[in-house]
């Protein structure tokens, strides 16, 4: 198939777009540079390529070395995805009575009417729905649940915002919707994050999920992740899930974020205003983890020394502006 | 088959992307000999990624055969439209960092890669008499900053793409950009304080 087969690419093809807004003398000069660090001596001792792949191979010693290529069927052919929706479905999910005791103060029993629970900026809540599922909402965050949970067979949530699902077992399949996707559990505690104007990120924990979105479909495993973005179903990833599920324990994970993002942040997440002057540059991009919740001043002090801003305080919260 | 382009003769010849997508292909399909060749052609440039997080060649070791054999288990899952380069070095990033939380903590190591400690500047001093460009190189390239360095490993030494570096590395490709011409500014003044008449 040609589009498998993309156009060759110097290496050198992209180090000249990088390039493009040096000023010519150093351009040069760098280009010299790069050329020069492909005589770098390599790393000692050489990895021992052979050895590994015969302790590989013999790990995967029960597979068949070959079966006949599946390049051209047609995808209904292929086994992955009906293959797995044949597998049983329902793995226990035990809610443990130590999650529940500690947020006892927030935990609102779903009573078997429509249910709108929101997380208002600065805190979170927790709902235990009528089948004993567990859900955990992060700031600014809703969830809807209709007059019955069980709806055409089906346990059916609608997610606005972040929340942290810990499914009860049963028969029926337990479905979230976000704005732009549907996440099916065949297992049980997992992280939706689906905020308005940023797609949508899964990230399981434990057990199974299917999600699927403009058609598409991705089952994750534990500690995978897999992203929505401009309504495209991504390709399941490899995940840090203690990351992206720290805002529970008030941890705040921001990897190469913009600016913007990360104010929006701190506003659900600490209930405060953040007006950026139009002279800060919101696309500057900011790096940082905090496991546990950190105090507002200090998180403001970081991010004003990472981003070369700084913040005045205002009636609402703060003003942005450019460091001096 | 591809031709072959001319190139550089100082650039390391990255692996073709046509063979990569043929063997994404046979992989998927079950042909354990595709998925050698995607090692030999890959393991040592994944094994010499992974020791630059971990300071065990042991566990570099094993974060790589992990990522392989998670690869292979999966294979009728593979995207024949995504690198598959890409999705190994983001697996052994990933799970080397994951594995070396034991020994720092999470925190540490991500303030290293935002705020970059650079290690002091090389001093003429420091210079060896009689060391060679490459070893002088290797030393220059292991004091970068962390983001600067695997930027450059990934795209100069491994010959990644700036977008699969950016998908590896978790950033926007112009974050790449940005982190590989930072890096290539501090390698000029060093190397010029080696050889000030060739930088």
């Amino acid at each position: 198939m040609p589009s498998d087969v993309p156009p060759p690419r110097l290496p050198l093809d992209d180090l000249r777009a990088a390039l493009a807004d040096t000023p010519a003398p150093d351009r040069e000069a760098l280009e010299r540079v790069w050329h020069a660090l492909g005589e770098v001596a390599p790393d000692a001792p050489a990895p021992d390529t052979d050895a590994a792949w015969e302790t590989l191979r013999s790990r995967l010693g029960a597979e068949p070395s070959v079966r006949p290529p599946a390049a051209d069927r047609p995808a209904a052919d292929r086994p992955a995805a009906g293959q797995r929706r044949a597998r049983p479905a329902w793995p226990v999910a035990v809610v443990s009575t130590l999650t529940l005791a500690a947020i006892v103060a927030t935990v609102v029993v779903w009573q078997g009417r429509p249910l709108r629970l929101e997380a208002a900026p600065g805190a979170t809540e927790a709902a235990v729905l009528a089948d004993g599922s567990l859900v955990r909402l992060n700031s600014g965050a809703a969830l809807v649940v209709g007059r019955e949970l069980v709806q055409d067979g089906v346990r059916t949530v609608r997610l606005e915002g972040e929340a942290f699902f810990d499914v009860a077992s049963g028969t029926q399949p337990f479905v979230v919707e976000t704005h732009d996707a549907t996440v099916e559990v065949l297992g049980t505690g997992f992280n939706v994050r689906a905020y308005a104007g940023e797609g949508t990120a899964v990230t399981l924990e434990h057990g199974r999920v299917r999600v699927e979105s403009a058609g598409a479909e991705v089952v994750l495993e534990p500690g995978e992740t897999v992203r929505v973005e401009g309504g495209a179903l991504g390709a399941a990833a490899e995940a840090d899930v203690a990351r992206a599920t720290a805002w529970q324990r008030g941890g705040l994970v921001f990897e190469a974020v913009p600016l913007a993002a990360v104010f929006a942040e701190v506003e659900r997440r600490y209930a405060v205003r953040l007006d950026a002057g139009a002279d800060v540059s919101l696309d500057t991009e900011v790096t940082a983890f905090y496991a546990d919740r950190p105090a507002l001043d200090a998180l403001l002090g970081d991010l004003g020394a990472a981003a070369g801003v700084r913040f005045a305080p205002t009636a609402g919260g703060y003003d942005v502006r450019p460091a001096p | 088959m591809i031709d072959v382009l001319p190139r550089p003769a100082t650039v390391t010849p990255p692996v073709d992307p046509a063979p990569l997508a043929d063997w994404t292909r046979r992989i998927r399909a079950g042909d354990l000999s595709a998925f050698e060749a995607l090692f030999r052609a890959l393991h040592a440039p994944l094994v010499r990624f992974a020791r630059t997080y971990t300071p065990r060649p042991e566990a570099a070791d094993d974060v790589v055969q992990e990522a392989f054999a998670r690869l292979w288990e999966r294979r009728d899952r593979l995207d024949p439209e995504r690198s598959v380069r890409a999705l190994l070095f983001q697996a052994v990033r990933n799970r080397a960092l994951n594995a070396s939380r034991d020994r720092r903590t999470r925190e540490d190591l991500l303030q290293q890669h935002a705020e970059a400690p650079a290690s002091g500047p090389l001093l003429p001093d420091d210079l060896a008499h009689g060391e060679t460009l490459g070893a002088h190189l290797r030393r220059c390239l292991d004091a970068l900053p962390d983001r600067q360095r695997e930027a450059l490993t990934l795209t100069r030494l491994d010959g990644l793409s700036h977008a699969e570096a950016a998908d590896i590395m978790g950033c926007a490709a112009r974050t790449v950009n940005n982190h590989i011409v930072r890096g290539l500014h501090t390698l000029r003044e060093r190397l010029h304080a080696f050889d000030p008449d060739a930088f």
